[in-house]
């Protein structure tokens, strides 16, 4: 939980009739087929990622935010972290 | 975080709302490099000032702002406007997913390497004949063939894979199946259209280019890739109950045009309601104006249309009743006709449903159609 991220600025979050997004811009056509749909907590943690924020600091502001499960948290948090550099929406730069 | 199919999203959305312009289109320019007889718009007839980049940067905030998606970039050809990367890669860059519509002869190697930094969701290339002859016919520059082949592989050479699709008139019918054979020898998508209806400006000259509805309706048929989808089609909607709206098609349901001055429209080719965005106000009261527009207009009681089966296969359209009698009630015969014809041909074919139930109208159905504008 100590790594830094920061977001690749090839995808755009965006918000669309209340649902929060990422639109994937500038890969290879064929892989501009979906999108990827953030519910609340999703979207909390990525808009805390400014390539500054250690992901440890990042669950503390999300545990003030909502009460959640400490362990549970910082499971979610990696598992989303995983699915974003799986994707290439963020990078680990620390 | 869940990954979802656009097609799935735009459904959703539909469920949520009926208000958010996913879908908008923008002709950058009328004007264009080549001169094409049956082109639906008045192209290099400038008729104002053209919106500049900074308005049209203007344009596409207020359209990230209203939930757009997709923006598409049409013309004219859009290539010829020399700012057009300024608005084109400010829009990738607020998250719209960018479509672009082309004739394909502007596209040098360099453009299609600064297009592949930033790749379009979908470009579209009108391929308008399989000689220079045929586009000396056409577009007024045999040229243009060979600028068109070039773009095409311009693109295909930094991974870039457009669609083809061609405007199938009296010049190019016997053309279609040699464009078809060049887009499956570069593995691209390719379709073709025969419905040919007069200018926005109302200018009907583009009538006399277009096939007999026998001919049309025999060319939409030919492609047998399409039988299953005609199908699909028919098995869904054939049997609908005609509807008491005009406006059954779609316009204004996910979207809008906006043209080269400013001027929002409910579809490309419907001229008119109208809302000058450039004059100020707001899409949310564009919206409002052209819902409120399209919700006065009902099926008229002496409408031919209410009493025939074809209603929901013939490709019934306001756009073409304003440009043919500037009428929205009055029948297009040529649409009529089509649809007739086809119906001859799909029987033959065995793809129309053997039973169709089609609910008509009763006279107390067609009471409701009167006093619209109360």
């Amino acid at each position: 939980m100590q790594e830094v991220y920061k977001k690749n600025g090839d995808f755009v979050y965006r918000n669309i009739a209340g649902e929060t997004l990422l639109v994937p811009i500038r890969k290879a056509i064929k892989e501009l087929q979906s999108i990827y749909m953030f519910n609340e907590t999703a979207c909390f943690i990525w808009e805390k990622i400014d390539g500054r924020r250690r992901l440890n600091e990042i669950a503390h502001l999300l545990s003030s935010e909502y009460n959640i499960d400490k362990i549970c948290m910082e499971t979610d948090i990696l598992e989303f972290i995983r699915k974003l550099k799986d994707i290439g929406a963020v990078q680990c730069i620390r | 975080m869940h990954k979802i199919s656009y097609d799935l999203f735009k459904q959703d959305i539909f469920k949520k709302s009926r208000r958010i312009p996913l879908d908008v289109y923008i002709e950058v320019t009328h004007r264009c490099n080549q001169n094409c007889l049956q082109c639906y718009n008045p192209v290099n007839r400038l008729r104002d000032v053209e919106l500049n980049a900074s308005e049209i940067k203007y344009f596409i905030d207020l359209l990230v702002d209203a939930g757009c998606l997709w923006l598409n970039f049409t013309g004219g050809e859009p290539f010829i406007r020399e700012d057009f990367f300024e608005f084109y890669e400010y829009a990738m860059g607020k998250g719209l997913l960018c479509c672009i519509q082309s004739n394909g002869t502007l596209i040098t190697r360099s453009l299609a390497e600064r297009l592949s930094d930033n790749p379009p969701y979908s470009i579209d290339i009108t391929v308008y004949g399989a000689s220079r002859e045929t586009y000396q016919s056409i577009t007024g520059s045999g040229e243009g063939f060979d600028a068109c082949h070039k773009g095409i592989e311009n693109l295909l050479s930094v991974g870039i894979k457009p669609s083809l699709k061609t405007t199938v008139i009296k010049q190019n019918k016997n053309d279609v199946r040699a464009i078809r054979d060049l887009a499956k020898s570069y593995a691209l998508n390719y379709s073709y259209d025969p419905n040919i209806h007069p200018r926005i400006d109302g200018d009907k000259a583009p009538q006399a280019l277009r096939l007999s509805p026998q001919e049309s309706a025999d060319i939409m048929l030919a492609d047998e890739r399409h039988h299953k989808g005609w199908k699909e089609y028919l098995e869904l909607h054939i049997d609908e109950p005609i509807p008491q709206e005009l406006v059954v098609c779609g316009a204004l349901e996910d979207g809008f045009w906006i043209d080269p001055y400013g001027i929002l429209r409910i579809c490309g080719i419907v001229p008119k309601p109208t809302y000058n965005l450039r004059h100020g106000g707001t899409l949310e009261e564009a919206w409002d104006f052209f819902s409120g527009y399209i919700n006065s207009q009902r099926l008229e009681p002496d409408n031919p249309c209410l009493k025939c089966s074809l209603f929901s296969f013939c490709g019934h359209c306001i756009g073409w009743s304003e440009l043919e009698h500037q009428d929205w009630n009055r029948k297009v015969d040529y649409l009529c006709e089509i649809a007739h014809f086809q119906e001859i041909e799909l029987k033959k074919l065995e793809i129309w449903p053997k039973e169709v139930k089609k609910h008509v109208p009763s006279e107390k159905d067609l009471c409701k159609t009167t006093n619209h504008t109360d």
